[in-house]
């Protein structure tokens, strides 16, 4: 059902209930002209509303009331006891309606035809009354006589029509009762009991409550973790929490059909003024999405469809020319992948010419030629990002307005989301927003610096380096006054944390850094990617946002605040504020792309891989599952039946060790070992190893099968190296019955596709 | 461009709103006529104000009135009216609207309307 016909249903039923009180009120007071109106533009409104859906038979039903009530509220006649009784039935055939409409979204086959004619024939009846007394005996006369069923002959709606009690001047009070609704079921109303309006501003303040107590449970389980008694408490706590903040998060989550549902429209309109043909097709309308969040994205993606339509989709003699159907698809699907949800708006249209995106973002200014030629068709495709690019050849009023993918991007990414476009030439461009569902509670890694914490979105954070005092010379190079990391044979701009914070201090240059460890979060802002040195890393941590009083926003270094689980508070860093406070800004463009050239050169071959060494071999692990690197000393390690386990963060991780790291560690509960937990489905495992050796790119060269319980090898920085295969890591519980250990499952090399 | 949509069923207004919008037409909503001076009286400026006739309140006869009356001459008057209401339109014709919208419409109703009072190329 669409927005609209649920307002036109919430509205109606609204307009009923006040029909009915005042009903009641009119038995009292028969003349009063207020209750009249009000009630004349219930029916009113419901006749003048239902036209625009096309609902007939209600429209009809309303119309007949309306001419009563008309009369009614003019004056020309009063309201007496069977007037009131034929009003009530009216409102409950209307109800009936719809709720038929409500349930099977059509009113459904039902005939009013007697409940209209008593409605018109109380007109005629009273119309020619002339004086009370005769009005009152004709009235109950007429009616009498009147063929009054006791049901109605329509079925679906419930309109239950009792026999019009008579209506005589003495016996009216007594009536009173019955005319009413005492005693008698009705319809419910579904949709305005089933839903209630809440103002927004209740709904955050409820969000905001959720995240103290997040917080507090938070503390709560730190306090607790040493003491036995409290613990099933605080794990009860904890679980009661989850569920509270989930279902607030969904109090405010509304499906994307709210914005889906007006590109029928604006693609009909455009279609038309561009003279394209064009079917739309929606997919997944029912994923909901916070309201704001919601909101946002409605302006990129109107963008995104109207860049479609305009740059995408070939007008039907260029479509037929090229063998396809005149007329094109365009598809909105939303869909939710863990804690993100993706919109894609992709068309079957042209896709994106590269070299007219070279030519012109060269002619823009937006990159040298030199570099340009470098760039291979992936690297191109960024550059419709760039601030000032617009591949519009004439200025049209649909899109080209001086506003571009720029703006997608920025907005999508002010609220925490990543924008990917993928484009073949000829086939078409899909473009994909990747939302996070929430915005107030955040994954977050906890940093330090100048001895106090900082919470830094994981959102932007794409790696972290750890420069040991040693390395600092030889790995951080100082060019005018900016330092520069060399990362993977890229320099990398570095921003100082504590520098930036206190811009007095000294202690940037390589002499006094040196004294120290450093890390270097790599993150990846605004599409600029830089590196901020801090002086210790902390655990990651979920955490509430919390907005900044004025005077620390206006700082512009930070998005908020939030209180950690050890109670302290910590403020939340803006990786883009930071950048360009910092004035990565400017050099970012081209660098960006410099980067952005070099890690697609190396996907362009294959994927990621953190490489890790097992007791004896070197191993790959696919970089995009991994989720965290554990040091931990061998006492950690539990088992379940002969399966090593790991208590991680409350959640128990099969151990894989086909490297036989437990083995070589021989037994001494002191000794550290490395857990990479990753992600497999929708579980967590671990692996063990001595310890990780480097993020490399490589290809997978599919040679699954060669060897038992890995996914295949691969060659990275020029050595064969075998790829873990998480997904052969067998499922704990199967693993703790030695029975179905070796299931075929474990034992069978499974493919992984690069 | 900036329209004012005057009528007391929410379902009008954001049926109107959106096809507004959908023509780059600002919108703001009243429920009755008395709320509809308020936003007139705000000062920003309205090309444009869909008035319905039957409102709680004050109506829409009453609402084109006391507007006329208190000198907004520039804003034009859409009527917004159901077809039982026949002599509300000369009537509010009268009393200085510009031109009137039978319900239900749709959005080729509005737009022809609309280019009737001057507002094409939306």
């Amino acid at each position: 059902m669409d927005e609209l016909t649920r307002e036109f249903l919430i509205e109606s039923q609204e307009g009923l209930d006040r029909m009915e009180r005042c009903l009641t009120d009119l038995e009292g007071r028969p003349q009063d002209t207020d209750l009249l109106g009000e009630i004349f533009r219930s029916v009113h409104t419901i006749k003048g509303t239902t036209g625009f859906l096309g609902f007939k038979r209600l429209e009809k039903l309303a119309h007949a009331g309306e001419n009563l009530l008309g009369l009614l509220r003019d004056g020309k006649l009063s309201a007496n006891q069977s007037i009131i009784t034929g009003l009530l039935q009216l409102m409950d055939g209307l109800r009936g309606i719809l709720r038929t409409i409500e349930t099977d979204s059509n009113e459904g086959h039902g005939e009013d035809g007697q409940l209209i004619g008593l409605l018109n024939e109380l007109q005629i009846v009273e119309h020619s009354a002339v004086s009370v007394e005769v009005k009152a005996v004709k009235a109950s006369g007429q009616a009498g006589a009147l063929p009054l069923p006791t049901k109605p002959s329509a079925p679906p709606p419930q309109a239950i029509v009792e026999p019009v009690p008579p209506a005589s001047p003495i016996d009216a009070k007594s009536n009173v009762e019955p005319a009413g609704d005492a005693g008698k079921p009705r319809p419910a109303n579904a949709a305005a009991d089933s839903t209630l309006r809440v103002d927004v501003m209740l709904l955050n303040r409820m969000m905001n409550l959720v995240g103290e107590l997040v917080l507090t449970r938070n503390q709560i389980l730190q306090a607790t973790s040493q003491d036995p008694n409290l613990t099933l408490l605080s794990r009860r706590l904890d679980m009661v929490t989850a569920d509270l903040r989930e279902s607030v998060m969904k109090a405010r989550m509304q499906p994307v059909s709210n914005v889906f549902s007006k590109f029928p429209r604006i693609i009909r309109d455009l279609s038309h003024t561009l003279h394209r043909k064009v079917r739309l097709e929606l997919d997944g309308q029912e994923t909901e999405l916070d309201k704001s969040l919601l909101e946002a994205i409605k302006d990129p993606l109107t963008h995104a469809v109207r860049n479609s339509l305009d740059h995408g989709i070939e007008p039907p003699e260029v479509r037929i020319a090229a063998g396809k159907d005149p007329e094109g698809v365009l598809k909105l699907r939303a869909y939710q992948e863990s804690s993100h949800v993706i919109i894609e708006v992709s068309d079957d249209g042209a896709g994106i010419a590269v070299e007219k995106v070279r030519n012109k973002a060269i002619e823009r200014g937006l990159i040298s030629a030199e570099r340009a030629a470098q760039l291979v068709e992936r690297e191109l495709l960024q550059l419709i990002f760039l601030p000032g690019f617009s591949t519009a050849e004439a200025i049209t009023n649909v899109s080209g307005r001086g506003v571009g993918m720029d703006v997608v991007r920025t907005n999508v990414e002010k609220i925490g989301g990543k924008v990917e476009i993928d484009s073949r030439p000829g086939r078409g461009t899909t473009l994909r927003l990747r939302i996070p569902l929430t915005l107030a509670i955040i994954p977050a890694l906890i940093v330090r610096s100048l001895d106090q914490s900082f919470a830094l979105p994981q959102g932007a954070l794409s790696e972290l380096v750890h420069v040991p005092p040693a390395k600092v010379a030889s790995t951080i190079e100082w060019m005018e006054g900016t330092a520069l990391y060399r990362l993977r044979g890229q320099l990398l701009p570095l921003i100082f944390l504590d520098r930036m914070l206190s811009p007095g201090l000294r202690g940037a240059e390589n002499r006094e850094r040196a004294e120290q460890d450093n890390f270097i979060a790599v993150l990846d802002a605004d599409g600029r990617r830089f590196g901020l040195v801090v002086d210790g890393l902390a655990d990651p941590e979920e955490i509430v946002v919390k907005p900044l009083s004025a005077v620390l926003k206006s700082i512009g270094l930070y998005s908020g605040a939030t209180v950690l689980g050890s109670g302290d508070l910590a403020l939340i860093l803006d990786p883009g504020s930071i950048a360009s406070r910092a004035g990565v800004a400017m050099i970012s463009q081209e660098d960006r792309v410099e980067v952005v050239q070099e890690e697609d050169s190396q996907a362009a071959m294959g994927s990621q891989y953190l490489l890790v060494q097992s007791a004896e071999r070197r191993a790959a692990v696919p970089l995009g599952d991994v989720l965290r690197i554990e040091r931990i000393p061998l006492s950690r390690i539990e088992y379940i039946g002969y399966r090593p386990v790991l208590n991680f963060e409350g959640n128990l991780l099969p151990v894989e060790d086909s490297g036989g790291v437990l083995a070589a560690a021989g037994g001494n509960p002191d000794a550290l070992l490395t857990v990479v937990v990753c992600r497999e489905g929708n579980r967590q495992v671990g692996i063990a190893v001595v310890h990780v050796l480097d993020v490399a790119a490589g290809s997978e060269l599919f040679e699954a099968g060669t060897q038992q319980r890995a996914g295949g090898v691969t060659l990275l920085n020029q050595q064969v190296t075998g790829i873990v295969d998480l997904g052969a890591v067998a499922p704990l519980l199967a693993g703790a019955m030695p029975d179905s250990y070796s299931t075929a499952d474990w034992n069978q090399p499974t493919e992984i596709l690069a | 461009m900036r329209a004012l949509i005057v009528d007391d069923s929410r379902f009008v207004r954001d049926f109107l709103r959106g096809l507004l919008e959908e023509k780059g037409i600002e919108c703001e909503e009243a429920a009755d006529g008395r709320a509809g001076l308020v936003h007139l009286h705000e000062g920003v400026p309205f090309d444009l104000a869909l008035v319905d006739w039957n409102m709680p309140v004050m109506d829409g006869l009453k609402m084109l009135k006391e507007l006329r009356a208190e000198g907004y001459s520039d804003v034009k008057v859409m009527m917004v009216t159901t077809e039982a209401e026949d002599d509300f339109i000369t009537r509010s014709l009268d009393a200085g609207a510009d031109e009137y919208l039978m319900k239900p419409f749709d959005d080729e109703a509005l737009t022809e309307k609309l280019a009737m009072l001057g507002f094409t190329e939306l």
